[in-house]
């Protein structure tokens, strides 16, 4: 299934599709054409009519309205006037400013679309090289999932029956050494390839704040959503709805949006979400498909069966975590693998508790299937980057996006070598 | 992003312009209700079934949206392999892609369609507002019919001797 | 020849539903069929959909077999929301589940069960109040209240109480809870042990308020497709007898969560008088004619349905 997706991406086919069609001939040859024809029925649409998923069409319609209402302008003239001279500065201040929206929003798709309406052009409009920028911007999307509140963590938790608090405060420190790292890898790139990040002039402090004035409305509506889902005056989507109300509102009072420029928000808005729910819609019927192949329970039994040393194992199952990242949705993959990694992983000896092992798993597994939506060739949230930067051929994003991978290698081996990364905040190490 | 006229002219596109920015009404209508629902729960109200409401009402928008993306060509493909293959290659290669789409749209909105009729004969419906679940796939249905249309048309129009451009 | 099954489900594979029903059951199917029914099993929607397409998956072939609540799947199964009815519950799922099974063969599996052959109905364990904030000491605790149910005619209940009713779905609740969306919920103690849900509902108002229902269904062609001796085998693990085995399995789990919704700090078990129950209870009566009226709606003889149903849970016991 995996070869006739490549081939058939090869045959420039579109992505989603490629997965509809090698997912459909998979389940229709394990289970029948007419199961198949009859799981159709209700896929799409179940799909599409998700109250968790409603997040990503309403923060990309923010994203839009802060567009047309100018917001993103404001906030990149503030960025360059305090990081432009920086090296990198723009880039590491989309970094920021992703893992500060992955600290309200739970999906990395979503993230990266966000932050790719605000920060893409700007970084772009400033000089920036397209690999530099749709790499940043891919990279920095999958913070929305490091960072607490994450979907994937939540599903974890309750499928290994851990607090779901203990796994979001094991999470802080590995997020932030993941921000930390995303940083770092942006200086070393500004530090060989000068060209690919040119600064701006240091400006005097008075300018800075001069140019910081028009932030306030974007700030204020941050500030709202932030503090509204970490006080509990809404949830993930409803603080998105809230978001894109405000930014509406501002947009037509401070920024000037008329009928016309509401329409293309409306537009704009509709070709993201239709071309990343198509990619969701074939990763649906794709895991189904691999699922009836019980593929996974196979693999499970043939690792247990092998014998060998912990560590090992462990190395091998990230391993795969990487390589099936290729393809499949991070969602949809957690969900397939953990049947099967979850025993093993309590069968062997780590000299851990049982609550250890699966707080630092869970951490394991969030990275590693982090990291397959951004290693190249086939990575959803290269996809979507790439797709919103049309100028911009994959290839510069692939080359743009593998420091950043390195890094999350790196990540992985230190948070494998040092479970206390993991286990220390929340008190069990 | 540029204009629809980009895009191309023709009675389809213009129909799948107009499909997406009612979908983007319903969106905003998902997005109201939300809002709506929030203030009143800074009250201690909640308004009974928000949740299925914004389903149904971003289900039927997501639905509407594909038309344009798909008139617009914007759904995400890997174009770079072939990117500098001869000018014949990549056409056959477009021609036998868009035809693809266009049956697995088809596929997709026929099944849509048959599900519809199930929700309706069987009385499928949310839970608290006792919405009948065929509206929306009614509603979804419109979207699919129309993305069948405009994948057909342009897997079609792949045909006639104009050199197809590779999208900006 | 053999036959191999599919069966589907919502739950995650590490819960209850399926180490101590669904894994079980496939083995023991394929056991004692010497190994001429196979039985996959597909835990946590791995084959797709919301858990709302579950029972379409099973009635259109998709799968053969599915496991799934009965209120996830509103209007398609409206006499099982009679067993889900306030009060009329017997208190423990070993009483709760062989009285659901008499009910349904007797009055539901020429109705809304045509399609299927029914493994087991079984109930959770009492479903009683859980809330954040405010503790529910009587009923006029909980007016202006927000409460997540799963279930038309609980929501209704809730609203007889004064409350307004929630629905969300059951991975955002824990959420839901922690971020004051809603202010608390009834559901059975049992659950509230892997979804960890005493973290944030401190207060547990523990009084049966009900049982809801959960369904093991398989499609009637993939079973009539078996010869009569594998049909004994379906047979042998299904019907009033499995569904007490499940009951108690359920019943097994409701100490250990009281357990440890009473040792989480800052917990507390509250109980009601009798006299304060029996407000509750006429409170709630609004909600059965309103399922009678639907009964009667859909053509079926509601109000002996009722006095039936009354009479076959009190058989059993009664709350
Ligand atoms: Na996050
Ligand atoms: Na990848």
């Amino acid at each position: 299934m995996f070869a006739a997706i490549a081939l058939l991406l090869l045959a420039r086919v579109p992505v989603g599709v490629a997965m509809l069609l090698a997912g459909g001939a998979g389940y229709a040859a394990i289970s029948g054409l007419w199961p198949l024809l009859n799981t159709l029925k209700t896929l799409p649409f179940s799909r599409f009519s998700s109250y968790t998923l409603s997040v990503i069409p309403l923060f990309l319609l923010m994203g839009e309205f802060a567009t047309k209402g100018g917001m993103n302008a404001a906030l990149f003239r503030a960025a360059r006037a305090w990081f432009g001279h920086w090296r990198g500065g723009l880039a590491v201040a989309t970094i920021g400013g992703c893992a500060a929206f992955g600290a309200i929003c739970g999906s990395s798709l979503a993230t990266a679309a966000t932050m790719s309406q605000v920060a893409g052009p700007e970084m772009r409009r400033a000089g920036y090289s397209p690999a530099l920028a749709t790499g940043t911007l891919a990279a920095g999307g999958t913070l929305g999932i490091l960072i607490p509140p994450s979907v994937i963590l939540v599903i974890y938790a309750i499928y290994t029956e851990q607090s779901i608090g203990n796994l979001f405060i094991a999470a802080v420190i590995p997020g932030l050494l993941a921000t930390a790292g995303y940083m770092l890898v942006v200086n070393l790139y500004a530090r060989l390839a000068p060209d690919a990040a040119p600064p701006s002039p240091r400006l005097p402090l008075a300018t800075r704040f001069a140019e910081s004035r028009e932030v306030w409305p974007a700030a204020s509506v941050f500030l709202l959503v932030v503090l509204g889902i970490y006080a509990g005056w809404f949830s993930p989507t409803e603080g998105a709805a809230v978001g894109a109300a405000a930014v509406g509102l501002l947009a037509v009072l401070v920024g000037g949006m008329r009928g016309r420029q509401f329409v293309e928000s409306l537009l704009a808005t509709a070709e993201t979400t239709a071309l990343m729910f198509l990619i969701l819609l074939g990763a649906e019927l794709f895991s189904a498909a691999l699922a009836l192949s019980r593929l996974p329970a196979f693999v499970s039994s043939w690792v247990v069966s092998l014998g060998l040393a912990p560590v090992t194992v462990l190395a091998i199952i990230l391993v795969l975590y990487l390589v099936l990242g290729c393809a499949m949705e991070s969602l949809a993959m957690v969900l397939l693998t953990l049947p099967v990694f979850v025993p093993v992983m309590l069968a062997l000896d780590f000299g851990l508790s049982h609550a250890q092992v699966l707080v630092w798993f869970g951490i394991l597994v969030l990275v590693a299937v982090e990291v397959g939506m951004i290693s190249p060739p086939f990575g959803l949230n290269l996809f979507v980057i790439n797709a919103l930067s049309k100028d911009v051929p994959i290839t510069e994003t692939w080359r743009g996006v593998l420091g950043f991978c390195a890094s999350d290698v790196v990540r992985l081996v230190l948070l494998v070598a040092f479970p206390g990364l993991s286990l220390w905040l929340p008190g069990l190490s | 992003m540029g204009g629809p006229e980009a895009a191309g002219v023709g009675l389809l596109d213009r129909a799948a312009r107009a499909l997406a920015i009612a979908g983007g009404v319903l969106l905003v209508a998902a997005m109201a209700v939300t809002v709506a629902s929030v203030g009143r729960a800074a009250f201690g109200r909640a308004i009974l079934g928000d949740t299925e409401l914004v389903e149904l009402l971003v289900g039927v928008a997501i639905a509407w949206f594909m038309p344009w993306c798909q008139a617009r060509r914007a759904h995400v493909r890997l174009e770079v392999f072939t990117a500098r293959a001869p000018e014949p290659v990549r056409r056959a290669l477009d021609r036998a892609a868009g035809l693809m789409v266009a049956l697995v749209v088809a596929l997709l909105a026929w099944r849509l369609i048959q599900g519809g009729l199930d929700a309706h004969e069987r009385g499928r419906q949310t839970m608290f507002l006792e919405l009948p679940l065929w509206w929306g796939y009614a509603a979804a249905a419109i979207g699919m019919v129309l993305w069948t249309m405009i994948a057909l048309a342009q897997s079609v129009a792949r045909l006639d001797p104009a050199p197809s451009t590779p999208r900006p | 020849q053999t036959f191999t099954f599919r069966l589907h489900s919502f739950s995650s594979p590490t819960a209850l539903d399926h180490t101590m029903h669904l894994d079980r059951w496939a083995e023991t199917v394929g056991r004692e069929s010497g190994g001429r029914i196979k039985v996959e099993v597909y835990p946590a929607l791995q084959l797709g959909g919301q858990a709302r397409d579950l029972v379409q998956q099973a009635e259109d072939g998709v799968v053969d077999i599915i496991w799934t609540v009965a209120g996830f799947s509103p209007g398609r199964f409206p006499g099982t929301e009679g067993l889900e009815l306030p009060f009329v519950n017997t208190g423990t799922s070993a009483t709760m589940s062989p009285a659901a099974m008499e009910f349904a063969e007797k009055h539901l599996a020429d109705t809304e069960y045509r399609a299927f052959k029914i493994i087991c109905i079984h109930s959770t364990d009492r479903s009683v109040v859980h809330t954040t904030r405010r503790p529910i000491r009587t009923l006029e605790d909980f007016r202006g209240l927000r409460i997540r149910v799963a279930g038309r005619f609980i929501g209704e209940t809730v609203s007889a109480f004064g409350a307004t009713p929630v629905g969300i779905p059951l991975p955002g609740v824990y959420e839901a809870l922690a971020r004051g969306q809603v202010d608390g919920m009834m559901i059975n103690w049992a659950i509230t042990l892997p979804y960890r849900f005493f973290e944030v509902a401190k207060y547990h108002t523990d009084t049966a308020v009900f049982q809801g229902m959960l369904l093991t269904l398989m499609n009637r062609r993939s079973y009539e497709r078996l010869p009569p001796d594998l049909r004994a085998v379906i047979d042998a693990n299904s019907g009033i007898n499995y569904a007490k085995k499940m009951g108690e399995i359920w019943d097994s789990q409701t100490a250990p969560a009281i357990a440890a919704n009473r040792d989480a700090p800052g917990n507390e078990i509250i109980t009601i008088s009798p006299q304060e129950r029996a407000r509750w209870v006429a409170a709630a009566q609004p909600v059965y004619q309103t399922w009678i009226r639907e009964m009667n709606r859909l053509g079926r003889p509601g109000q002996q349905m009722f006095d039936d149903l009354m009479a076959i849970t009190a058989k059993y016991g009664r709350a």
